[in-house]
């Protein structure tokens, strides 16, 4: 119990690392707060910046950023009515007409205290859950990664965008690109087109900073030129009996959000949503109409989104599966730490689950501080011109993609694959896919690889695997229903049922 | 009305990534054939075919998805660069590559200032000084940032 707390504390008596997740919350609420830098690209020009860091040290940053970007995208929902975030877009539903009916203060403050909340309860399951999770994952077999690792690529249906068609062939390029160079298993080489450059395969920090920062600012280069719209900001510190009114509804939203963030395949911005709906559903005297300027439209989806955090640390840490496309990123930075994330992660190295629920506790204090403080400052800096913007991002992802092996190779490859990915989203194929198929093909391949040797290639006998064994069976039934649910029969399917339950009521 | 409609030059990119597709389909075969599902070919085909089977639906919805009236190529063509390659984006891109060539020839620090003060120029059409105050204070910072407190190694 004391070594738990010691590790806990690490940050908290460290001045350095304190230091570290202040700086990196504060980034976080920025950066998640100007449309077009996203967390996800934030924290992936990171990742090579840290290299050569201590992995604490580099663990402490990025947990601020993550934490305080999920925060920080709400800020321009409600003044600009611009998610910085998707996990902000239900946010901007009655953050931007509060807004307007001047009211962005006291909006901005009831976010940040909800969210503040919400980030607590994802922290709490995260440290009441995970330890029980990983114990069970202690019994997983390969089959049983390949199937969490399938369930981690159905992410694809809720990054896919307008079409899932093409977040699937996005997924399939990205575990493409995951398998050029030498087979880790027969050390052959593969996809190299006869190069000996590419027998060493792609980095993965490479394509991400290209996808997430090359193409992500290219993309914004259309319509960079519009006006930044100001807005006056008045009281930000919400009364206690606001907090106290919204309390029940904040924490059902957390529950919601923890859930949804724990699930392979779902992350804040699902979160957000459907604690917004459920808000929808079980508010009934709001106090305006949703849509209208609704606190309790605000205040459900900022509450789940924050709680979705600690939750989305749950796969990540107990099985190597990320929750949503940064937490896939966290992944890549620890591979490149030398740790892996899963169930093992919590025996050989259990200081770092602490210390990473430590980190998680201060960001989430630190979001509350500054959220609370520097909002004129915070208006000012929203306003900086893309035009200066977009250069900076694409010097700042030159030199991580360059900080990655002092390559200048990876330059060319980020930069190749910036454009490429540029080209792939204004067609509408979502760069997340390829980005989650580069991280989670190999988790996929190499144990769909090993279970099919142990059943001799027996396509019979693989079949009776995934349902012979109860563990895996779960697992089995989980992906099928989560393929089920990413279906346009889906809605089809609940109504019925809801349309027999109705009947059987009514018996 | 479609739900999704087609984005002029999707014809194209299509076609083209099919095209893409098939040669890694080749590249792919020759790993071990179609050897068995444990084998290191395995994946990259079923990868691939996963690929074009996705392509082959969008290429039906595309081709689906016709214009009534056939537009004229000149307005074709300017809806094509309007969509894929509007006039910052057609400069930032050559600016990007020059930007690379730029750091093996001249290395970081000039090769970033006059790519930042080139793309900021460009964008903010005109405020030199403002620009060229910018450009170098940005240079100034990522060397100090990245280089003192990052320790990284700038290219």
């Amino acid at each position: 119990m004391a070594t738990t707390l010691g590790y806990f504390l690490m940050s908290w008596s460290d001045p350095f690392l304190l230091l570290l997740i202040a700086v990196g919350t504060l980034a976080g609420i920025y950066i998640g707060a100007i449309p077009g830098l996203s967390v996800t690209m934030a924290v992936s020009i990171l990742i090579s910046f840290t290299y050569a860091w201590d992995t604490n040290e580099a663990l402490a940053l990025m947990v601020g950023i993550y934490m305080g970007g999920v925060y920080g995208g709400s800020r321009t929902a409600i003044l600009l009515n611009i998610p910085g975030a998707p996990a902000a877009i239900a946010t901007a539903l009655d953050g931007y007409p509060l807004a307007r009916l001047g009211e962005a203060g006291r909006a901005i403050g009831v976010t940040t205290v909800v969210s503040f909340i919400g980030g607590f309860v994802g922290i709490a399951a995260l440290a009441l859950g995970a330890p029980l999770v990983a114990e069970v994952s202690l019994m997983f077999a390969p089959r049983d990664y390949m199937l969490l690792g399938i369930m981690g690529l159905l992410l694809v249906a809720s990054l896919a965008g307008e079409s899932l068609v093409k977040g699937i062939v996005a997924g399939a390029i990205g575990m493409l690109i995951s398998m050029i160079g030498l087979d880790t298993m027969s050390a052959q080489p593969r996809l190299t087109f006869g190069s000996s450059a590419l027998l060493g395969g792609v980095s993965y920090v490479a394509v991400m900073i290209g996808m997430f920062g090359i193409a992500e600012a290219l993309a914004q280069l259309h319509g960079y030129a519009a006006p930044a719209v100001k807005q006056q900001v008045d009281r930000i510190v919400p009364s206690l009996s606001t907090v106290l009114r919204h309390l029940p509804l904040t924490l059902r939203a957390s529950a919601i959000g923890v859930w949804i963030g724990a699930l392979p395949g779902a992350g804040g911005d699902i979160a957000a949503l459907m604690a917004y709906d459920h808000a929808k559903r079980s508010v009934k005297k709001p106090s305006r109409p949703f849509g209208q300027g609704a606190y309790e439209g605000l205040v459900a989806p900022e509450a789940a989104n924050n709680a979705a955090v600690g939750g989305a640390f749950i796969p990540m840490l107990t099985l190597g599966i990320p929750g949503d496309a940064v937490t896939a990123v966290i992944i890549a930075a620890l591979f490149i730490h030398g740790l892996r994330p899963g169930p093992n992660l919590m025996v050989d190295t259990p200081h770092l689950f602490w210390f990473t629920v430590g980190n998680l506790t201060l960001a989430n204090i630190f979001m509350l501080v500054f959220g609370l403080t520097g909002i004129r400052l915070f208006a000012k800096i929203v306003e900086v011109p893309k035009a200066i913007l977009l250069p900076i991002v694409v010097v700042l992802s030159v030199v991580g993609a360059y900080a990655i092996n002092n390559n200048p190779a990876d330059v060319w490859w980020a930069v190749g694959f910036g454009i490429l990915g540029y080209v792939l989203k204004v067609y509408g194929y979502q760069l997340g896919p390829v980005v989650l198929g580069v991280i989670l093909g190999p988790i996929v391949e190499s144990n769909f690889r090993r279970t099919m040797i142990t059943v001799q290639d027996s396509p019979a006998a693989f079949l009776l695997e995934l349902v012979h064994h109860p563990i895996t069976f779960v697992l089995t039934l989980g992906v099928l229903l989560s393929i089920l649910t990413a279906t346009p029969l889906w809605p089809r399917l609940r109504a019925a049922l809801a349309g027999l339950g109705g009947k059987r009521a009514l018996r | 009305m479609p739900a999704h409609p087609r984005h002029p030059g999707e014809l194209g990119l299509t076609l083209l990534l099919i095209v893409g597709a098939l040669l890694v389909g080749r590249e792919a075969f020759r790993i071990s054939g179609f050897s068995g599902p444990s084998s290191p070919g395995f994946g990259p085909l079923a990868m691939v075919a996963v690929v074009l089977a996705g392509l082959a639906v969008e290429l039906i919805r595309t081709l689906l998805d016709r214009p009534a009236e056939p537009e004229p190529a000149v307005v074709r063509l300017r809806r094509l660069a309007a969509a894929v390659l509007p006039p910052p984006v057609a400069g930032a891109i050559p600016l990007l590559l020059l930007y690379l060539v730029g750091l093996e020839l001249l290395g970081f620090v000039p090769a970033s200032f006059l790519f930042l003060a080139a793309s900021m120029g460009l964008l903010l059409r005109g405020r030199p000084l403002l620009v060229l105050a910018v450009a170098a204070g940005t240079v100034l910072v990522v060397r100090l940032l990245f280089q003192e407190l990052f320790q990284v190694l700038l290219p």
